[in-house]
C-alpha cells in the first residue's frame, strides 16, 4: 500500500481536522458520525418539543 | 556472604600477611592497638597513643593546617593528575554521574563503579586502562539533613579512583598503592611524614573481599585502599586470579586540609561563595565560624534533631545565646546547602536526568526544593540557574562538559520552579480545604495527593505542622511505582533440561521458512525445536505469528535461551518440521521498531537530550514509546517530532547491525547505547541508523529507513512525573488507519452537509445549539 508523499500529507490534514471535530465532542474518532447524528437527532427533537 | 566481624578478627589475627606492607617498614612504621577502639594502626610518631579515626581523634587542621602549600579545589586534582601521570598511570575523564551501565544504581556512587559491568550475574571488571586514575563525581543522599551543616557532609563529591588490576605480571599490588599513596601525601601536598596514619580494616561486597587500609593525617581521613583478592560463594573461599586495587579518596578533602577552612565547604565552592556572600549582603566572620566548627565538628551530629541540642551546647560553650549564634550560622549554612544542591542538580541534569517524584529524579528534586526553601525563607534574591553556570566554569578543568548543557540546566530549573511555587499555592489550597471540612489525613489520601498532585507529605507539612508522616511513605511510593500493573505478568514456562534454541533470524533476517526438530511439547501448548527463525517477545517487540506444519503459533516467548512456541494443536517429540512465519505480521513488527529508534532519535533532536527511553512495546497494530521529558507534549512538538521522523524515513538512511564487545560499543557509541536498559551480555548487538542513533538491541528491524514507510503519530499522553507517551504506527498500518479516518471525515461532514474544513466550526456550533436547547427544553420542563 505505498502512497506518494502528496497523498500522505492530504489524509494527514483530513486527520487532523477530525481529530479537531472530535477533541470539541470529547468522543474518539470512530464515534464522531454516530454522535454528531445524534446530536443532530436530539436537536431536531428538542425544537419539536420547544414548538409544541 | 562472609560475616564482617568475624573477617575482621581473621585479618587483625594474621595481620602480618594483610597489613604488613614493605614500603611502610622501611619507613620506620610501627604498628600499634588504638586503646580507645581497639583498631590496628601504622605511625612513625613514637609518641601517638590512640587510632586517628574519630571518634578517638578530633579534627586538628582547623585553622591549622599541617602544610606549606594552599591548593585550590581544582588545583588539588590538577597536582593528584600530574603525580599520578609520572607515576605510569593514564588519567581517565569522570564517566557520567546518571549510571545508566548498572541496573542496579541511578547514580554513580563510588569511581569503582565506572569498571564494574554485570554479566550473567556476576559483577565483571572493564578498565579502559591499568593501572589509572579518574575524578569521579558521584552522588549520595542519605545526608541530605546535614549538607551545609557539619562542614563535611554533600550530596556530590569526587571520589579520586586510584585503580589497578594485578596479576602478578601487569599492575600493582599493595606495596606500590600505599607507597604511591604515602609519597602523594608527603611529597606533592607536603604533609610531614610523621602526621600520616594508616589504619587497619577490610571490605566486603558483592561476593568478594579484602584487607583495606585508610590513610589519615590531623583526624581526617583523606582515602581508603581496598585490597580485593578473594571470593566468596557458598561458603567456599577462593584467591582471585586478577586482583583489585580501588583506591578512593574524597578530592574535597586535599584542599580542606591545606587551608585548614572552618569547612570543606569554604574551599570547594571558594569562588560561588566569595559573590554569593557579597550578593546577599553576609559578613562572614571567619575567627567566629573557626571557633564554631571546631565545637561543632566534634559533636559528630547524625540526626537533625540532635542538631538543635548540640547548638545549644555550642552556644554555652561560646558565650553566646542560641538566637545570636542561629543569627551569624544558618545563613551560611543554607549558603553552604545551596552550593552543594546546585553542584549535584548541575552535574544531573546536565547527564540526562529530570528532577520527578519518582525514581532517581525524586532525590534531586528534593534538594532542589530545600535550596529554593532556603532562598525563600531568608528572602535572597539569588537564582539556582546563575549559580549552577558559576559551578560549571569553576569545574571545567575537572568536567569539561557541564558548559555545554548549562542553557538545559537553567531551563530544567526555571521550570521546576515555577512548579515548585505553583505545588505550594495549591497544597495551601487543600489543605485549607481538607480541615474545613474535617477530612482526615489518611495515608491513603497522602499517597493519593502525591500521585495526582505531587504534594509531598513536607508541603502538607508546611500549613499543618501537627501531620504525622508514616516513617515507610517513600517505601510504598516506590513499591507503587515499580510494582507492575497485574495481568501484563507473562506465564511462565519450565524449560529445565532443554538445550538453549539456535537463533536463525540474526544470521538471515529474511529468513521465514526454516526446517527444525521438536525437542519438546511442555503443557500440551509449547513447543520447542532445535532451531528457529521465530523472533520471541524481547526488547517490547511481540513473538512472532505463523505456522509449524500446518498447526498455527498464536505466541512466541523466550525463558533461559530457549524459545517456546504457543501452538493451537499437536506436535511429536523428534518429529520434523517445517516452520513458516507470518512474513505480514514480522513485516509491521519490524517496521515498528526501527520507527521506535527512530522516534527516539527524533525526540531527543526536539526536545532536548535529556531524553531517554523509559519504555517501549511494539505490536502489530501500534507501537508505543514512553520517554523522559519534564511536561506534557504539545501539539507544535508533536507535529515537530512527527516531521522529523518523517524526514528520517524519507532520507532513506542504511539501518546497520553489528556484534561489538561491550567495552569496544561503549568506547565507540557511549552511553546512549543502553536506552532499553543495561545488557548483561559481554558481546552487544548495536544496531544504528546511520550517525543518528546507535542503541543495543536484538530487535528485527528495517535495512534502510525507507522500508519503515511514513510514520504517523496518534496519540500522546503525560503518563507520570516525567515521563510522556507516544504511541504510533508506521507504513501500511498507518496508510490504512489515516484511510479509515478520512471515510470518517466524510461521514461526519455528510451528517451535517458541510465541506470538510468546516467541519470543526461546524461541530462547535452543533455542540452550543445542542446545549442552548437543552437549557431552554429544562427551564420550558420547570
Amino acid at each position: 500500500m505505498q502512497i506518494s508523499e502528496k497523498e500522505w500529507k492530504e489524509l494527514k490534514r483530513k486527520e487532523k481536522l477530525l481529530r479537531q471535530s472530535s477533541d470539541i465532542l470529547k468522543v474518539e474518532s470512530q464515534d464522531l458520525p454516530r454522535v454528531i447524528q445524534r446530536f443532530v437527532n436530539e436537536i431536531k427533537e428538542m425544537d419539536e418539543k420547544l414548538k409544541g | 556472604m562472609m560475616d564482617k566481624k568475624i573477617l575482621r578478627k581473621q585479618f587483625q589475627k594474621d595481620w602480618e600477611k594483610y597489613y604488613k606492607i614493605e614500603f611502610l617498614v622501611n619507613k620506620g612504621f610501627q604498628r600499634k592497638i588504638c586503646p580507645k577502639c581497639g583498631k590496628g594502626y601504622w605511625t612513625v610518631d613514637p609518641e601517638r597513643n590512640h587510632c586517628p579515626d574519630q571518634p578517638c581523634q578530633d579534627y586538628e587542621f582547623l585553622g591549622n593546617p599541617p602544610t606549606q602549600k594552599r591548593f585550590s579545589y581544582i588545583e588539588s586534582w590538577q597536582e593528584i593528575e600530574k603525580f599520578f601521570k609520572q607515576n605510569g598511570h593514564t588519567s581517565i575523564k569522570q564517566y557520567p554521574i546518571v549510571c545508566r551501565w548498572r541496573p542496579d544504581l541511578f547514580f554513580n556512587i563510588a569511581s569503582i563503579i565506572d569498571f564494574q559491568r554485570v554479566e550473567k550475574g556476576q559483577v565483571v571488571f572493564q578498565m579502559p586502562a591499568n593501572p589509572l586514575i579518574v575524578p569521579q563525581f558521584c552522588l549520595r543522599f542519605p545526608d541530605i539533613p546535614n549538607v551545609g551543616v557539619t562542614g563535611k557532609h554533600y550530596t556530590n563529591f569526587c571520589m579520586i579512583g586510584q585503580h589497578s588490576i594485578y596479576d602478578g605480571k601487569q599492575g600493582y599490588w599493595k606495596d606500590k598503592c600505599i607507597e604511591l599513596d604515602y609519597r602523594l601525601l608527603t611529597e606533592v601536598f607536603g604533609i610531614p611524614g610523621k602526621e600520616v596514619v594508616f589504619t587497619e580494616d577490610l571490605w566486603v561486597g558483592y561476593g568478594a573481599f579484602g584487607s583495606s587500609m585508610e590513610y589519615f593525617v590531623k583526624g581526617i581521613e583523606l582515602g581508603n585502599a581496598v585490597f580485593t583478592e578473594f571470593l566468596e560463594s557458598n561458603g567456599v573461599v577462593t584467591e582471585m586470579k586478577n586482583k583489585v586495587i580501588d583506591m578512593g579518596a574524597g578530592l574535597e578533602r586535599f584542599p580542606w586540609i591545606c587551608n585548614g577552612t572552618p569547612t570543606s565547604y569554604d574551599i570547594i565552592f571558594e569562588p560561588i561563595l566569595k559573590r554569593l556572600k557579597k550578593q546577599v549582603g553576609i559578613n562572614y566572620d571567619k575567627d567566629f565560624f573557626l571557633k564554631y566548627s571546631k565545637l561543632a565538628g566534634n559533636l559528630n551530629i547524625d540526626e537533625v534533631r540532635s542538631i538543635k541540642k548540640a547548638r545549644e551546647r555550642v552556644a554555652e560553650q561560646l558565650g553566646v545565646t542560641v538566637d545570636i549564634l542561629d543569627k551569624q550560622v544558618k545563613p551560611m549554612e543554607a549558603l553552604y546547602a545551596i552550593c552543594d544542591h546546585t553542584k549535584a542538580l548541575t552535574m544531573a541534569i546536565s547527564d540526562g536526568m529530570l528532577p520527578s517524584n519518582v525514581g532517581g529524579g525524586y532525590n534531586l528534586r528534593v534538594i532542589l526544593r530545600r535550596a529554593l526553601g532556603f532562598i525563600d525563607d531568608n528572602r535572597w534574591n539569588i537564582d539556582l540557574g546563575d549559580i549552577c553556570e558559576m559551578h560549571a566554569k569553576h569545574l571545567k578543568p575537572i568536567a569539561p562538559g557541564l558548559e555545554e548543557n548549562i542553557e538545559i540546566v537553567k531551563k530544567i530549573l526555571e521550570i521546576e520552579k515555577q512548579r515548585f511555587h505553583e505545588t505550594k499555592l495549591r497544597t495551601k489550597r487543600i489543605v485549607e480545604k481538607m480541615i474545613q471540612d474535617q477530612e482526615e489525613f489518611t495515608e491513603d489520601k497522602m499517597l493519593k495527593l502525591y500521585d495526582s498532585e505531587g504534594i509531598t507529605p513536607e508541603l502538607i507539612n508546611d500549613f499543618k505542622p501537627d501531620l504525622k508522616v508514616p516513617e515507610d511513605f517513600y517505601v510504598k511510593v516506590t513499591e507503587k511505582h515499580t510494582t507492575p500493573p497485574k495481568g501484563i505478568e507473562r506465564e511462565e514456562v519450565n524449560v529445565e533440561g532443554l538445550p538453549e534454541t539456535k537463533i536463525l533470524f540474526y544470521d538471515n533476517p529474511k529468513m521465514t521458512e526454516f526446517k527444525a526438530k521438536v525437542l519438546k511439547m511442555i503443557d500440551d501448548k509449547w513447543v520447542v525445536l532445535d532451531q528457529t527463525a521465530f523472533y520471541p517477545e524481547s526488547g517490547g517487540q511481540k513473538g512472532d505469528l505463523g505456522f509449524i506444519n500446518n498447526v498455527p503459533v498464536s505466541d512466541t516467548q523466550k525463558f533461559q535461551g530457549v524459545v517456546v512456541h504457543r501452538i493451537l494443536g499437536k506436535l511429536e517429540k523428534g518429529q520434523e518440521v517445517k516452520g513458516t512465519v507470518n512474513v505480514y505480521n514480522r513485516q509491521i513488527l519490524t517496521q515498528h521498531h526501527t520507527a521506535t529508534h527512530v522516534v527516539n532519535t527524533a525526540c531527543r533532536q526536539i526536545l532536548g537530550p535529556w531524553v531517554w527511553q523509559h519504555s517501549a512495546e511494539k505490536t502489530s497494530k501500534k507501537a508505543r514509546l514512553d520517554v523522559t521529558h519534564y511536561e506534557a507534549l504539545t501539539d507544535e512538538s508533536v507535529q515537530k517530532i512527527e516531521d522529523k521522523c518523517n524526514e528520517i524515513v524519507k532520507k532513506n538512511y542504511p539501518v546497520i547491525t553489528e556484534v561489538l564487545l561491550r567495552e569496544e560499543a561503549e568506547k565507540k557509541y557511549g552511553f546512549r547505547i543502553y536506552q532499553g536498559g543495561v545488557v548483561p551480555e559481554k558481546n552487544l548487538r548495536i544496531v544504528s541508523i546511520d550517525r543518528l542513533d546507535h542503541e543495543a538491541c536484538g530487535g528485527t528491524h528495517v535495512s534502510k529507513t525507507g522500508e519503515i514507510g511514513f510514520i504517523s503519530i496518534t496519540k500522546t499522553k503525560r503518563v507520570q512525573d516525567g515521563v510522556v507517551r507516544l504511541e504510533f504506527v508506521a507504513g501500511d498500518v498507518a496508510t490504512k488507519q489515516l484511510k479509515e479516518g478520512e471515510k470518517l471525515l466524510k461521514e461526519s461532514c455528510d451528517a451535517l452537509k458541510v465541506k470538510e474544513e468546516e467541519l470543526p466550526q461546524k461541530v462547535e456550533e452543533l455542540f452550543n445549539e445542542w446545549k442552548d436547547k437543552r437549557k431552554e427544553v429544562k427551564s420550558l420542563n420547570r
